[in-house]
Order: structure tokens, then sequence, then C-alpha cells
């Protein structure tokens, strides 16, 4: 394995932190004191959790693959569920999966370890997204100033958007009941992306928090 | 504070907190909630802005957030609206549009000189002699504009965002609030606005006189703050309409984009003024302005009126006025019946003089025009020019004026509503409302208390109805108005003019008359022609006059009349506010922050930031370019490829998709080599190119251009479907990054950090193949864009910055270095590789770009095949060759798309052309006509001063002509 590197990491290289290693990837683990951080992911905070591995599926034979590896599917079209304490599966379409490992866990490396092995109509999908988390209770400010969508209908499902004009799909949910929203989009937008949604947060009060206060 | 009242119910006002500021340098004390308007009237200051065009003084007119002739700055803000901006602890601020102060305005010369000035003399006066042009436009600048920009104030973003609800209910007066309470019922989520500070509309400053209004708008009030799906959002406008119901809020901090599921418009109307000489007088002022001065913010229009009307409105004030101690000098009444209700009756009784069928024919102005001082009135059947002794000559300080309404409709007719004039109103009325969208209230026509307050009711059950949350009900809207609200002619003509119809621009009836003279006879004509309506008030008080001078002019009724579209903004809004956060995708490679360190100048490439070179201390841009193509032909050199597009392409009819797609074969290419490709549309022109690799049977991986691969990803996905073919597109352009290791040395810096065998037996040229480079999985495949040894490494966008370090780390002793985009342009250009959109334009036929080779016309079905086909054996109009200039010759330096001439007509164009460091002279492709593009044959090409240079036709590539280098055994 490689050592990994996030497309936002740059924004954070001339601040003063606490850096740390996950799933290979080096990224701030704390900007504050874990307390301050934890209160503001309950009002405002942005946090980038691109480390966490992701994993495209794709084909016919998607889903039954998937079952026969173990692994619960969502029903629905942008239906996700989580699993094995904190990762997440999204069903994309019919024949397409995604599916993003927690912090500790191994899900990802074992199924691509699994997919390696070839199986007829399943094919694997790289998936180098950036990953970004808004959390706390004004989250929603910061996409009502960036994204058309009206969160507050959304059933629980996932969204495909575009946030200051970039093509994501996000997903809202609750973590430990606090709202946060989940975005992934190309890498290559990264850092103007974390730029706009820093700038928004800040100007709202809010803060970038670590990794670490996933955990 | 000398005009102040007694406190008022319900006034808007907070006498405890006393606020002080500057207006024009002198100090000034209002309370907390007074407008700047309400609190310098308060201190006595009459005079609060100099006309745009004459300079005359003005004070407050119509109170009703339209007031542009008081525009103030401070500091860095200009155009600050002083009816609408309240008062702030410290604030300085002074009238925009005059030169030297507001009093000693040393423009206000200008309104001596207002007979040469009429509407358009400019256009007359100005052009001629053709070069003093300039120098007039320069004066004109000077004078003309409201406000000056601070170019050098730092940018403040006012936030944009997106808001969303069930029923947007526009006014928060009786309509819009009893609309809400029915609507609400049905458990509509509902956002009210209103651009006032407090909610109420008209019952926070009419009716007074009649008792209930503050009462019944706090019972309002009550119900609607007991639904929780009701937010109240106030000092805030609704500026434009869109389509399907998206519509712009804008208030003081933010602009809105909100997606109603229905509207309903209860926005009330704008008061009208009258027209007469000397109306703009500071002290003249719709009734309704004055009643909002007085109830709102305790303040005394004026001690002494005369109050102009034309409808039971302007007794009402008359009664108001009274019971705040202003003395009415008389009621001027326009019609000749008078007052037919009660209300006569009662202003008589309060010993006010009534003048039935009379109108004041002009104001008598105060020193320097800056007050009233009385007013001229004549009975209406008299002979004006003749008989002067009808005249009656009344003493007072200010004029109001309640002579009729225009309906607040900006958002209907954005909203294409059909607006029709009613001759019985004598007013425009909404006839026919798109679906989704509601009138209610006097923008409806309906004025009667009760009747508002129903209508609101039936506007919020068929909103709720329309959207499916209740059935329909049988609601019957209530009868609009039976007498005329308005006078169908409140203008009066004067043989010294200033009778204005527009106070934001000074047009006067004669500008209107002139106009019509002119033959600028419609609206739409006038309005070009005079400005009016042009000002930031958009003619809100104006548009509805000139109208009527329109029709009385050319001896028409104003039945099927109609003002100029309503577009947004309905109020000016800031620029600012247009501007909010700017977002500007930009999309950055993985190694961006890589190639800063290395110092690059950055260059735009369509949406990415690409390095064009790298900046050595010393050396020009020419020569880091040069010095970048010299190490990749002498050494090597590394280049960053992650823009470009990647596809990764699986399935059982992978083949067939790319045979029908590409221009080549590629159902033999064997696994582990790849294939250029080249892409057509349906008319043969060229699209796109790329390099087709293939890694199993039916697992293939494209590049296309960095410009095209959104498009090419769209066009694959679509043909899938349509071809209903069996294949997997992953679009894998920001997945991968993606660099080139091109130059001799190329194989000994990568072999050591990869597992792939690079020996040119087991990895030949035009081979791909997969394995790692420093741990990183990557895809290698060996191309010869550039013309050297190359390898192209794909590998995952986290994992480039660990690949990059570690070949450049690995080069350092063969003397690596990158390069950009510049250098890897010539790089190709002396291989004579084109460039799809550089070389190559929308009409540009694979036979003309000499791409033939590429081109397999015997394949069964291509995209573009039938066009080619007809066109293949045809004249030829251009065709793309490689140029020249001698080795001596160095200036002037041709550019592309300079012109390719012969016998003065035009032939073709460059497409690329610059100084090779490798040939040691001026290089390039240019379109020619194909007689003359055999080689050595001489091109004209013309420069962009006009002169004329010759380069010779040369075979190409102009470098390797065998192409040894790409495949030397390095």
């Amino acid at each position: 394995m490689y050592i990994r590197h996030s497309s936002v990491r740059s924004q954070f290289e001339k601040q003063q932190l606490e850096w740390g290693n996950i799933h290979k990837m080096e990224v701030p683990l704390h900007f504050d004191s874990h307390q301050s951080e934890l209160s503001s992911m309950l009002d405002l905070a942005i946090c980038d959790v691109s480390p966490l591995p992701k994993l495209g599926i794709k084909g016919k034979g998607a889903a039954t693959w998937l079952s026969n590896e173990g692994i619960p599917i969502p029903n629905g079209i942008y239906e996700w569920i989580t699993y094995d304490e904190g990762a997440v599966i999204i069903r994309l379409a019919i024949d397409e999966f995604f599916l993003e490992d927690r912090i500790e866990g191994e899900l990802i490396a074992n199924l691509s370890d699994r997919l390696r092995q070839g199986s007829e109509g399943v094919y694997r999908v790289e998936h180098q997204d950036t990953g970004l988390l808004i959390s706390g209770r004004r989250s929603h400010e910061v996409l009502a100033q960036t994204c058309s969508y009206p969160f507050e209908c959304n059933e629980g499902k996932v969204v495909m958007t575009r946030v200051a004009m970039v093509s994501c799909f996000i997903l809202p949910m609750l973590l430990k009941e606090v709202q946060i929203f989940r975005l992934w989009f190309s890498s290559t937008y990264g850092i103007y992306l974390w730029q706009v949604l820093n700038e928004i947060v800040e100007d709202l009060g809010g803060k970038s928090v670590g990794i670490k206060c996933l955990l | 504070m000398s005009e102040r009242l007694d406190k008022r119910q319900g006034e808007w006002i907070d006498r405890s907190r006393s606020i002080h500021f500057q207006f024009e340098g002198d100090d000034y004390t209002g309370f907390h909630g007074d407008t700047i308007s309400s609190a310098l009237w308060a201190n006595g200051v009459h005079i609060l802005g100099r006309s745009f065009k004459y300079h005359r003084p003005r004070g407050i007119f119509g109170f009703d957030d339209i007031d542009c002739n008081a525009m103030m700055e401070s500091g860095s803000t200009t155009n600050i609206r002083a009816d609408l901006t309240l008062i702030e602890e410290g604030m300085s601020v002074k009238a925009v549009n005059t030169l030297g102060s507001l009093k000693k305005d040393r423009l206000r010369f200008l309104d001596y000189f207002s007979a040469f000035t009429p509407v358009g003399f400019y256009y007359k006066a100005f052009h001629t002699p053709k070069r003093l042009f300039p120098f007039y436009e320069n004066q004109i600048r000077k004078i003309a504009g409201l406000g000056k920009i601070d170019a050098q104030t730092p940018m403040k973003t006012v936030i944009k965002d997106y808001g969303f609800c069930d029923i947007l209910i526009i006014g928060a007066g009786p309509a819009g609030l009893s609309a809400a309470i029915e609507a609400a019922a049905s458990g509509a989520n509902i956002i009210i606005i209103d651009q006032t500070p407090h909610p109420g509309g008209t019952l926070s400053y009419r009716y007074k006189n009649k008792g209930p209004a503050i009462d019944l708008l706090n019972q309002l009030l009550e119900k609607v703050k007991a639904c929780n799906n009701i937010k109240l959002q106030l000092s805030t406008l609704a500026s434009g309409y869109y389509a399907d119901h998206w519509v712009c809020l804008t208030n003081k901090e933010r602009m809105t984009k909100l997606r109603a599921q229905s509207v309903i418009v209860a926005s009330g109307c704008y008061e009208q003024p009258a027209v007469f000489h000397n109306n703009d007088l500071p002290g003249i002022m719709l009734a309704s302005g004055a009643l909002r001065l007085i109830n709102h913010y305790a303040v005394k229009p004026f001690q002494h009126v005369v109050i102009l009307a034309a409808n039971a409105d302007g007794y009402r004030c008359a009664l108001d006025f009274h019971e705040v101690g202003i003395h009415v000098v008389a009621l001027v009444d326009l019609r000749r019946e008078g007052e037919q209700s009660e209300l006569d009756k009662q202003v008589k009784g309060l010993g006010i003089t009534v003048y039935r069928g009379h109108f004041i024919y002009e104001a008598i102005a105060g020193k320097m025009k800056a007050s009233v001082q009385g007013v001229v009135l004549r009975n209406l059947d008299t002979d004006i020019p003749v008989n002067k002794e009808s005249e009656i000559k009344l003493n007072c300080d200010g004029i109001a004026m309640s002579v009729g309404w225009t309906p607040a409709d900006g958002i209907l007719r954005q909203g294409s509503t059909r607006m029709e004039y009613d001759t019985r109103l004598e007013q425009f009325l909404p006839i026919e409302c798109v679906k989704g969208i509601f009138a209610a209230g006097r923008v409806n026509g309906v004025y009667a208390l009760k009747d508002q307050l129903e209508d609101g009711c039936c506007a919020g059950a068929e909103a709720t109805a329309l959207i499916g949350l209740t059935k329909p009900g049988n609601n019957k809207r209530p009868p609009k108005e039976e007498s005329p609200q308005s006078h169908p002619y409140p203008i009066s003509d004067h043989p010294r003019g200033k009778n204005f119809i527009d106070l934001d621009e000074d047009v006067q009836v004669k500008d209107i008359v002139n106009s019509v003279k002119e033959g600028f006879d419609s609206a739409e004509l006038l309005k070009r022609y005079s400005t009016l309506g042009m000002g930031p008030s958009q003619g809100k008080h104006a548009n509805l006059l000139a109208l009527r001078i329109l029709a009385h002019l050319r001896g028409e009724t104003m039945r099927g009349k109609q003002i100029t579209t309503a577009r947004p903004f309905t109020s000016p809004i800031s620029m600012g506010h247009l501007a909010g956060r700017i977002f500007t995708p930009l999309r950055r490679t993985a190694l961006h922050h890589r190639h800063k360190a290395l110092n690059a100048k950055f260059m735009y490439a369509g949406d990415w930031l690409r390095p064009e070179y790298y900046m050595t201390d010393g050396l020009s841009r020419n020569q880091c370019i040069e010095t970048e193509v010299q190490n990749v032909r002498n050494r090597i050199g590394i280049v960053d490829q992650g823009t470009l597009g990647k596809i990764e392409i699986n399935g059982p009819d992978v083949v067939t998709l790319l045979e029908k797609v590409y221009t080549g074969r590629f159902a033999k290419l064997k696994i582990g080599m790849t294939r250029y490709g080249l892409m057509c549309d349906e008319s043969g022109v060229i699209i796109d190119d790329g390099v087709i690799s293939r890694l199993a049977d039916d697992r293939y991986y494209i590049s296309t251009t960095s410009s095209g691969s959104a498009a090419v990803y769209q066009t694959l996905q679509r043909l899938v479907i349509e071809w209903g073919l069996e294949v997997i597109l992953v679009n894998t352009t920001s997945t991968y990054c993606a660099m080139n290791l091109a130059g001799p040395h190329a194989r000994k810096v990568l072999q050591p950090l990869t597992d792939v065998n690079l020996d040119p037996d087991a990895f030949p040229y035009l081979g791909i193949r997969e394995g790692i480079v420093a741990n990183v999985p990557a895809r290698l495949s060996r191309v010869g864009f550039v013309g050297e040894l190359g390898y192209e490494i794909h590998l995952p966008a986290d994992g480039a910055i660990t690949a990059w370090d570690a070949i450049m780390t690995a080069g350092q002793t063969h003397g690596i270095c990158p390069f950009g985009v510049e250098a890897q342009r010539m790089l190709r250009l002396e291989k004579g590789h084109i460039i799809v959109s550089q070389d190559t334009d929308g009409l540009t036929l694979p036979f003309e770009a000499g791409m033939k080779w590429a081109v397999k016309m015997d394949k069964p079905f291509f995209i573009g095949q039938r066009s080619l086909k007809i066109i293949e054996n045809k004249q030829r109009e251009r065709i793309l060759v490689g140029f020249i200039f001698p080795k001596n010759y160095l200036s002037p330096k041709p550019k592309e798309c300079n012109l390719v001439v012969k016998n003065g007509e035009i032939k073709g164009r460059i497409t690329s052309v610059g100084f090779s460091p490798t040939m040691g002279q001026l290089i390039g492709l240019a379109y020619t006509a194909p007689e003359d593009s055999d080689v050595g044959s001489t091109l004209s090409i013309k420069l962009d001063d006009g002169s004329l240079v010759e380069a010779k036709v040369v075979k190409i590539p102009f470098y390797d002509p065998k192409n040894l280098r790409q495949k030397i055994n390095g």
C-alpha cells in the first residue's frame, strides 16, 4: 500500500494541528481541543473525510455479488444503509453501488481483494472522490448558499446535485443525533470546493474540525 | 426634533433609544426605527436631495420605498435610499448628485437653462462636430448619474442562498395576512414577506380615523404567530419573478432564490401623483406618504396643508391630518360632483373648505424653490388661458395629493399575468394569472377593508387547493370596487412647464408632448426617447401618467393601453447582491501543489489550472519553455497529464461500440496494445481523439482530449443506450492522475520504480501494461506524443504525489525536469501531431487535417462515415500543411490565427506556430489552399499589423521523420 494524499491536504499544511494517518492518508486529526471540536460539530463544522476507503461496483451482477458477499444492499435507487458500525452502502443505480468504509474498517480492503478474483458481470469502479462532511444544526445554511436542492423535503435519500456549481452526491444523515451532510465529488475540485465551503462555514461562525471527531 | 408628534399607537420608532447621525456634515438626532428621511423631516430638514437633471431641491414625496430623489451616500456605500434605510448610531450621510453641497449645489443653475435642455437635446446637440463628441461625452458623464462608485472599496460578500416553501405571500397587509391564515390551516409551509420592517400594510397607517385598524392588525398577527407553519419575513423585497415560481427575495444581508409551489401577490398599490406646475417642491407629497410619516414615525409632514383629492381617501386624510393638529387649509376635489359619502360632511364639519371641480394650477415656490408657499387653484370649467380672475390663491406649506392608485404589479407582470386597464376603476387590473399565481387585495382592485380580508382568504384557499393540500372549494371572490379610486386625468398643463411626471428623470408634460410630435408615440418608444420610467423607481409614479397623456394626445381612450414590459428587478438592488459569492469552479490535478512548489506559472485551460511552464530566475518565458523542450529531447522530462479525459469501457459489446464510434479498427487490437483513435460527428467533422488501450477481451481504457472528456463520455453513454449495447462506462478522468515521462533516459529512471518489465521486447512501442510505480497501482503505456521514448503513467489520484516524488528523486541524476503545457505543445508540433480543437475547428474533416490514415473507410460503419464517403472524392478546399521560416528569421513572429492569403484572398490560417529550439527556426501548421500545399510552396501570411511575410511548405513531421526516437533503446 502506498502513501495516499487528500486532494485538500494543501489547505491545512500551514496550520498548527495534529496530523494522523487514516487508511494510509495523512489528515488533520484535530485543529483544536477535542471538546471544542465536538462542540463545533453540534453547531457548524466542516471536516475532510477523504481518507475513508471507497469502492464502486457496477454491472448486471453487482447486486447478486454483494449479496453473496454478505453485504446488505438498499432496495431503491439513492437509498442507503449503514453496515459494520459505520460503513455506508449506497445504491446509485439498479446495477451500481457505492461503498465507503468507516475509519477503522476493513470492509473495502476485503471486498477489493475478492473483486480482484473476478466475477462475470461485475466491474470495479475506482472512486477517488473527495469526501467532506458538514455537520451541525446550522449545516443546512451552508448548503442553502451553495445548492438549490430542498433538503428539508428529502426523505432520507442520497441526492445527486451540484454544490457551488460542482456535481456532488450528498447524503443527509444523523450522526449521534447531529445533522450531517456527507458530500462526495471529483477530487479535481477538492481545493475549490473546500475553499468555498470552508469560507461559508467560517462566515457563519463555524469551524473546520479534524477527522478524530468522528471516532 | 421640531416636527415630532406625540406618541402614536403602533408607531415604528423606539423613543427610548436616541440615535445620533450626521447629514451633510450637520449633527441630528432621531429615534431607533427612524429612516433617514423620517429623522431628517422630524428635524425640520426638508431638502433631502437634488433632482437628477435640473438639480431642483427635493424632499419626501411618496415615502413608499421609491423616493428616488432622496438618495444618500456614506463612505464607500452609495445610493442609499433614505426612505428605506434606518438611521444608525454614528452614521454620516450626504446626498448624491450634488456638486459642492446639497444646499449650495453648484449645478443648480441647470434648472434655469431647462428650456434649452428638453429630453433628447443631447441626441441633437452633441453629434457635430464629431471631433468634440468625446469632450461632450466626458462632461455629460461627469454630470449625469447618481452616486459615485469607489473602486477601491474592499469586496463585501452578500449572501445568496436558496429557499423553498409551499406558498409565498408577497405583502403582509390585510389581504396577505388573511391569505396566510387561511392557507396555514391546510398545513402548508408558508412564507410571508414584506418590504417594510413592520407588518400590516395599510392597516399600519390608514383607517386611523375609523378606530379598529391597529386592533385588527394585532388580531391578524396573533393568528399568524399561532401558526408554526407561517414564517413572516420583513424588510424583504420580492424583486424578481422567474418561471416555475422562482422568486428573488432581497434584503440588506442577502438575496434568496426562493422556489414556491404557489405565489400569492398581495402587494397593494402605489399612490399616484397629480401633475401641476412645481409639483416637485419639498412639502408636496402623496397623501399616503404623509400618513406614513405621521403614523409610522410620528412626524408632522406640514403645518398648513392643501389636499388635492379625487377619491374618498383624500377626505379621510383630511380627518387624519386634522386629528394630529395639521391645519387643513382646503380640500380641492378634482371631481365636479365631489365626495358623495358621509366623509364630505365630516370634513366640512371641521370647517375645512372643499373646492369641488377645481384643480391645482400651480404650487407657489418659496425661496430657492426649497419649500411651498401656497397654491393657485382654478376651476375645471374655466377657460384657463383667458380668465385669470377665477384663480384662487391659498397659503400653505404643504400639499397632499390623493388622486389615485396603481397596483404594485411588478411581480404579477413578470409572472406573465395579463393586466388590463379597467375604465370603470381607472386603473390596471389582473385579468388572468398564470397557474399558481394569485392576486389578492388592492393589487386585485379590491379596496374595502373587509373585502380585502375576504379576497385574501379566497386566494389562500385557492393556493392550497392548487398544490393539492385541500379540495377545491367554491370560493367566491369579493367584488371589485364599484366607484373609481383614481382620477382619469389628474394632469394640468402650464405655460412655464415644470409640471413633472417622472421625478426620477425630471420628465415634464412638455417632454411627452415633444416625444409624440417627433413620432415616439407608443409607450415603449416614449420610454426610450424621454427616459421616462428609466430611473431608480422604474416609473412606478410616472408610467400611468405618461400613458394617460399619450392617450390624450392621440385622442384615444385608455382601453387596451399597456405600460412598458416589466422585468426584474422591481426595485433597485445593489450590484453586490447581484454578484454575491462568486462560484467559479476550478479544477486542479492531484499534482497541483507539486507544480506550485516547482515555481510553475499556471494557465487556465478550460476549467483546469495547468502549469504553462516552470519559471527560472534570469530566464524569460520563451527561454524557460525552450529549456524544457531541450531537456526532453536530450535528457528526460515529466509532464502532468491529469487533465486528459479517461474512460474505462467494459462489457461484451465494447468492441462494437468502439468500432462504431471511432474511425479506426479496434476489433483486432491485441490485449496489452494501444492504438490512436479519431472520432468524428455525423457530418464527418473531427470532434475528438485519443488513445484506445485494450486491457482484456472485454476491458478497454481510452483517453480523450482534456476539453472533450465530458462530451465524449456523454456521447458514449447516449450511444450505449440508443444501440442497446451491454457496456459499462466509467468516467475516470478525475479518478486517475496521469503523467508522461519522456526523453532518452525515461526507461532508466522508471525501471527501478516499477514491477513492469520495460525492456522493449517485453514492452514495445504502443504497448500498455498494468503494474505498480512506487507502490502505486498504475497503467503504463508507451506513447509518442512528444516524439521521444516515453511512458504515460496513469494511477489513482491519491497516489499521484507518491509516484511523482519517487520519479523526481530517481530522475535527479539523469537531469529530470518537469515541463509544462507550452513545452509539450512545441514538442508535439516538432513531431507534426495535431491537437484537436487547436489544429482543427468546427468544420475540419480528417482528409483536410492529414488524418486520412486514421480513417478506415472500408469498415462497415462508423459515425460520420456516410458523410465522409460523399465528401471523399470532392475537391478539398483546404489542407493542413507544415511550414517553416528561414533559420535567420526571427521577427516579426506570426501568431496563431494569422491568415494565409493569396492575391488578397484568404486561403487559410495558422493553427500552431512557435520557435523550435530543436530545429532552430520558426515552424508551424497552417491551412492553405490545396494548390499551395505542395512541399516547397510559399505561404503568404498576413500579420497583425497587416504586413505580409513568407514561409515555406515542408513535409511533416519536422523532427525525427522516421519516428526512431520514440522507439529508442534507451
